[in-house]
């Protein structure tokens, strides 16, 4: 297989021939070959191919292939060749969200992050996004949007790409059937899509459960028991009720048991924080409102977090595949919560720093720093190779929030398939924000098989 | 419509003076504003800034009579609302203007329907605060010098430069550095006269020695040149026109396409384009791209319609020049705060040629209800 970058370049010529430059044509290894099929997304067109002259790397289209092709445009992009004469232009990459025609913001307030991600395709690939709605499966093709010249919105219908992104923007859509055929629509066609759906967010417990990776999970239950909840408490002395539908960090409960002073109960009510005393289990419960077992909630082993001024800090990891198919950490941040809260959440008063300034402060070594810093990317990884390891589709990209208790040790409190991006607006993180871009981009080429040889790297 | 004031309200029509009789062009259009403002309750005449008496606080203008079909000069009181119709081609008349203009903006009993805007940079400026137009806008820089056209063409090899001020596609300029020609500077333009020119130059500085009185202390902007041409070259453009309607809200009236001749450089009308119809012209050239070039005309247009007049202040109606690539992406060319309205007679659209002519009044009647007298 030989991959290199090529000009597309259209002729009104009737003829159904495909012209390519000499130098093209001793990249792709196709010298002497005069019949090819060539093939962008899902729709292929056998073709003559005849040399011409130039240094450039040209691939000419007649009209004829160019309506059946449909390429988007002219110019740069990827070309590749393979030993069944099958020479493919593209990638063709999508990436699935909902779309408004017609509007400046096609895909509402993702459209910023939405165009961010399509530039990373600027001169090397067809990138474009789509809603459900813009796919004619009967065709076999769909109306995307592109960013033209200027990074205007420009319409254009193409085949079935090479590969589909999914960034669907809401948790409730994600889970309706006809979501779920419309993504399988894209497997049985053999397309491959990453990021599937959203995690519930208690899923990753279940999944990681008999994997060396739970390691670094806090020990759960999941509608627990009164009994089950006393028992982690007294082991732990420290566990957490979290509801398991909601996020932001409402409807949380910190329970802590000191054998001298009692049980003791701290939540967030009407934006203060409350801490409530009791002497005995069965009165905390009871002021838990609580009959048989505790619904729609998980009892979490309780940990002690490093802190900073008093403050526990958490960390939210980033994590992305590369071009390569691995796991690595793309960005960062470090979240310093308000005194005395339940969460870290950055709503509720928090603060949001880069991980080496909170962890210099708080170790007051870069070296123990650096060590602690590099053994959490460790267990990220990790953790996210055993998440994919254990989920029924692919993942290209994972949200951590990550903890590191005061013996060091890491932790993994929740896992989110479709993180979210609030860490990167910090100006220390921008670069950070970018580089997830370009591993999406990369982890895309990778799915969609345009992948350098090894001469060609 | 009832009237609820205790008189009639007054709108101006701010003009230019002209020596001809009445003093001033487009008299068509001001006849049907008088015969239309009289039915929506508004006395309509149209004055220039040189005849208002500030001690009196009167104005001598001109209001259409019906009953002898003509028009007939006298002294009014000062207006309750001002139409500005004013253009300039020089520096000395726009400077008086504005110092009139400045005095009627202090009377707090006057409101302008709109402010005009101030041209072409001004412009710019203004829309690339919105990050949801910005990409819409083509690369352009104000001129300050020989140096400003010399780097762009060092980096971008051709260039477009273009009067700050409204020109109805005059005193345009394309240059284009050939370095493979002894006649290195081919500059293609359109004089004061709206003709088409063609000329080039061996160095740069006989280039500038050109230049310099062509564009005779005007302020010019350069913008990156755009090839947006039909597929035998006629330049075209869009021109969109929305207008504050009798709710206060901002309107989509109708658009149309200017066709320039090959190679013509401009599809300005004054320039010999010609208008037609969008649909049946996207169809042609843009197959199935048409519905959504349309979806964006529209959104972009009042698009930069509410951002204009969120950070230059009051408008009523824009004309709004778009391009459209080979790809179907939009650029937004010019906007203008006059504009003419005479395209939509020339592609037949009755519908957007009468509310263009009516929503002037309707949406001063709206004013004067709202905001003014009583």
């Amino acid at each position: 297989m030989s991959l290199t970058s090529c000009n597309i370049r259209f002729t009104n010529k009737p003829e159904k021939v495909i012209y390519a430059s000499a130098t093209l044509l001793k990249l792709l290894k196709l010298k002497n070959k005069k019949k090819v099929i060539i093939r962008l997304g899902q729709q292929s067109v056998s073709t003559s191919i005849r040399m011409i002259k130039g240094k450039g790397r040209s691939l000419i289209l007649p009209t004829s292939v160019r309506a059946l092709l449909r390429p988007p445009r002219d110019g740069i992009c990827y070309i590749q060749s393979d030993e069944d004469n099958e020479l493919r232009i593209g990638p063709l990459m999508g990436v699935l969200s909902s779309s408004t025609p017609g509007s400046l913001k096609p895909f509402g307030s993702r459209t910023g992050l939405i165009r961010q991600l399509l530039q990373q395709g600027k001169n090397r690939s067809f990138f474009f996004a789509f809603g459900p709605r813009d796919i004619n499966w009967q065709k076999e093709t769909v109306a995307g949007y592109f960013l033209g010249a200027s990074g205007g919105w420009v319409r254009r219908t193409v085949p079935l790409p090479d590969v589909v992104y999914n960034r669907s923007p809401s948790r409730k859509a994600e889970k309706t059937a006809a979501m779920e055929q419309f993504k399988e629509r894209f497997v049985r066609r053999q397309i491959p899509l990453f990021n599937w759906s959203f995690f519930e967010k208690w899923d990753v417990y279940r999944l990681l459960e008999d994997d060396p990776a739970s390691k670094f999970v806090p020990e759960s239950s999941y509608n627990p028991s009164g009994l089950r909840i006393k028992e982690l408490l007294e082991k732990h002395q420290f566990v957490y009720l979290k509801p398991t539908g909601g996020s932001l960090g409402n409807g949380i409960y910190r329970l802590t048991y000191h054998p001298k002073k009692g049980y003791f109960c701290r939540y967030r009510f009407n934006g203060h924080n409350v801490l409530l005393r009791f002497n005995r289990f069965s009165q905390l419960l009871k002021r838990l409102n609580y009959g048989g077992r505790m619904r729609n909630y998980v009892v979490q082993q309780g940990i002690r977090l490093v802190e900073l001024e008093r403050c526990p800090i958490d960390f939210r990891f980033h994590m992305n595949k590369n071009g390569n198919n691995e796991w690595v950490v793309a960005g960062i941040g470090a979240k310093k919560s308000g005194r005395g809260s339940v969460t870290t959440h950055i709503k509720n008063g928090g603060k949001l720093m880069t991980p080496e300034v909170a962890l210099n402060r708080i170790y007051g070594s870069t070296t123990k720093a650096e060590e602690i810093l590099a053994k959490a990317k460790q267990a990220s990884i990790q953790l996210a190779e055993a998440i994919e390891r254990n989920h029924p589709h692919r993942i290209g990209e994972l949200g951590f929030d990550i903890g590191i208790d005061q013996k060091d040790h890491i932790w993994m409190f929740e896992a989110n398939s479709k993180p979210g991006r609030s860490i990167f607006h910090h100006p220390s993180l921008k670069s950070e924000g970018a580089a997830t871009l370009r591993h999406i981009f990369d982890y895309s080429m990778y799915l969609s098989r345009f992948r350098p040889g090894r001469e060609d790297k | 419509m009832v009237n609820t004031k205790f008189r009639r309200g007054r709108l101006g029509i701010l003009v230019t003076e002209k020596s001809r009789t009445p003093p001033f062009t487009e008299q068509k259009f001001y006849e049907y504003l008088c015969a239309f403002g009289d039915k929506c309750g508004l006395q309509v005449f149209v004055f220039s800034p040189g005849h208002i008496e500030w001690e009196t606080g009167r104005v001598t203008g001109y209001s259409y009579s019906h009953f002898n079909k003509r028009w007939n000069k006298a002294r009014f009181p000062l207006p309750d609302l001002i139409y500005d119709r004013c253009f300039f081609n020089n520096k000395k008349a726009y400077i008086a203007y504005r110092l009139q203009i400045d005095q009627l903006r202090r009377r707090t009993t006057i409101r302008f329907l709109g402010h005009g805007l101030k041209g072409k940079w001004q412009v710019i400026e203004l829309l690339s605060k919105d990050p949801d137009l910005s990409p819409y806008l083509p690369h352009t820089e104000k001129v300050l010098g020989s140096g400003t056209i010399k780097r762009w063409l060092d980096e971008h090899g051709e260039l477009f430069l273009k009067p700050h001020g409204g020109s109805q596609g005059r005193n345009v300029v394309y240059i284009r550095e050939q370095i493979d020609n002894p006649n290195r500077y081919y500059v293609k333009g359109r004089d004061a006269n709206n003709q088409l020119f063609e000329c080039s130059f061996v160095e740069f500085q006989s280039l500038y020695r050109w230049l310099k009185p062509f564009m005779n202390d005007r302020s010019y902007v350069i913008q990156r040149y755009l090839e947006l041409t039909t597929d035998i070259r006629e330049p075209f453009d869009v021109r969109s026109f929305v207008q504050k309607n009798r709710r206060g809200r901002w309107q989509l009236i109708g658009y149309a396409v200017r066709k320039g001749k090959p190679e013509s450089l401009t599809s300005n009308l004054h320039g010999g384009g010609i208008a037609e119809p969008v649909t049946p012209f996207l169809d042609r050239h843009y197959g199935h791209m048409t519905t959504d070039i349309l979806q964006n005309i529209q959104s972009i247009s009042m698009r930069i319609a509410t951002t204009l007049e969120h950070y230059h202040g009051p408008l009523v109606e824009l004309g709004i020049d778009l391009g459209i690539d080979q790809a179907g992406q939009l650029w937004l060319l010019e906007v203008n705060s006059k504009p003419g309205r005479t395209v939509f007679q020339k592609i037949g659209d009755q519908s957007a040629r009468r509310s263009a002519v009516r929503n002037p009044i309707y949406y001063a009647r709206y004013l004067w209800d709202r905001h003014l007298g009583g």
